[in-house]
């Protein structure tokens, strides 16, 4: 994650210009109940662009919501912005000839073995009427999914998943699935009453509103027919407390360093140096051997950055060697005035 | 509003004024913990009915997948990570990209991001912050 978060890509163009990964591994279920493992990318057919640190400063002088009026500005002009979704797919099983585990999400799934497989389109076309109302109540969660789509035994994942419904309704409300945003626009009725900011009764027509439970004999809702047989892996473990077997938390750090562009790797070097100038000894020294283990050239070139860094630079937003002179400047360069 | 005199004070009675003040007042909620800064729009999904080149249906039978040129409407919401409401868009950091499928069967939500993550979710809340990680 910091070779490619030190790398331009740490500052994408704007929201158009960037792919994107569902991170984590999901499951696909099919009709017969049989379930495989799969990992979502979105494609941008805009084509992806990343700025360099010295090229963000410029802009972020200019503007600091750019990308935010790129994307609607884009919209009202009806150039749409659009994404392929990708789907990689495995067997739900260890994959024991894998260096990886299929379930750590810090690993990407090399797209040689695993190829990224489209399964639609995506087009942004109309933007919001109200920020408030859409884009800040908006509230998502990896556990809300459909029939035939599951989460995996990710334990990233599944702790995600409790927390992200956890906070939209200390954020948002108890009932935030009743805001038009986040209620499905197919009604799917409910036995949750009550609560803050209750705004109906989460039933359907010709059910008996009064009765919130099931099994009912008086007409109240009753649980969907199943749409296939569920999925049912079997397991035979100790319940324990461990981490995965196969971190391997280096070899695709050095391929990604590797793969980077000249560009890409000396502004991930130049990022690197600069936000740990600042740093104590002990701790460059432990980053260094880190970069080493991922590609010796990634280590040395660390090494040779922070012997060279100047002693000028304070800590600061990462990446940036000036935040300390700005503090110099706005006092020096300022000019003084009388009391009005 | 009412004041004694033009010049004031006000009075409590001032009903219309209280309610706007008040509402006023109450127009922020909680910022995201995470993903505070963000920009969305809404859209459209067409399904291809197939993964690669076999039939979709051979590995899901989500139903929103399963039929070429099937729309369902969604909506995306775009965001940095650690920084706050207001911060730059253009700083170092992770972006989010949520999409919320609004599917015959319910919502889906694909809640990604463009980068990749720490593997152990006891992790979660200090690396975002950006100091040590706990060792468990």
């Amino acid at each position: 994650m910091i070779t490619f978060l030190f790398s331009p890509w740490g500052i994408p163009a704007n929201y158009r210009m960037m792919q994107g990964s569902g991170v984590n591994t999901y499951k696909w279920v099919n009709a017969a109940g049989e379930g495989v493992l799969v990992k979502y990318h979105w494609e941008p057919l805009q084509g992806i662009k990343n700025l360099t640190q010295a090229q963000a400063e410029e802009v972020q002088g200019k503007n600091f919501n750019h990308a935010t009026q790129d994307l609607y500005e884009a919209i009202e002009r009806g150039e749409f912005p659009e994404w392929e979704l990708c789907v990689q797919i495995m067997s739900d099983d260890e994959h024991p000839e894998l260096d990886f585990d299929p379930l750590d999400d810090t690993k990407l799934w090399s797209p040689e073995q695993f190829p990224f497989l489209p399964v639609g389109k995506m087009t942004l076309n109309k933007n919001p009427e109200n920020y408030f109302a859409e884009v800040e109540q908006a509230a998502f969660g990896t556990g809300v999914l459909v029939d035939g789509l599951e989460f995996s035994d990710d334990k990233m994942l599944q702790g995600r998943t409790f927390s992200y419904s956890d906070t939209q309704r200390h954020r948002v409300g108890s009932n935030y699935l009743q805001l038009p945003i986040n209620a499905p626009k197919k009604h799917v009725a409910t036995n949750q009453r009550d609560g803050q900011m209750t705004y109906k009764v989460d039933t359907v027509e010709g059910v008996n509103p009064h009765v919130n439970y099931e099994p009912s004999s008086l007409n109240g809702l009753k649980e969907a027919p199943k749409a296939g047989p569920d999925y049912e892996p079997e397991y035979h473990a100790k319940l324990v407390r461990q981490k995965i077997d196969r971190k391997n938390d280096f070899k695709q750090a050095g391929e990604r360093f590797r793969m980077h562009e000249d560009w890409e790797r000396d502004d991930l070097i130049l990022n690197l140096v600069n936000t740990l100038a600042p740093a104590q000894k002990h701790i460059k020294e432990k980053m260094i051997e880190m970069f080493t283990q991922c590609d010796t050239e990634y280590g040395r070139r660390v090494a040779e950055g922070l012997k060279t860094a100047s002693e000028n630079i304070t800590g600061g937003p990462i990446g940036s060697t000036k935040s300390g002179e700005a503090v110099v400047q706005a006092e020096e360069e300022s000019t003084e005035a009388n009391p009005y | 509003m009412r004041t004694v005199g033009n010049r004031g004070p006000a009075t409590l009675e001032n009903y219309q004024f209280l309610e706007k003040i008040s509402h006023f007042d109450r127009e922020r909620i909680p910022e995201r913990v995470v993903h505070a800064r963000g920009a969305g729009a809404h859209g459209i999904f067409e399904a291809y009915g197939t993964v690669g080149s076999e039939p979709v249906a051979k590995f899901t039978r989500a139903k929103l997948f399963q039929e070429k040129g099937k729309r369902t409407p969604v909506f995306v919401r775009f965001s940095s990570v650690i920084h706050g409401g207001h911060s730059p868009e253009t700083l170092r950091d992770p972006r989010g990209f949520a999409t919320k499928f609004y599917t015959e069967d319910g919502n889906w939500d694909l809640v990604g991001n463009n980068a990749f993550m720490p593997s152990n979710q006891i992790r979660l809340p200090t690396g975002r912050m950006e100091s040590g990680f706990l060792t468990s």
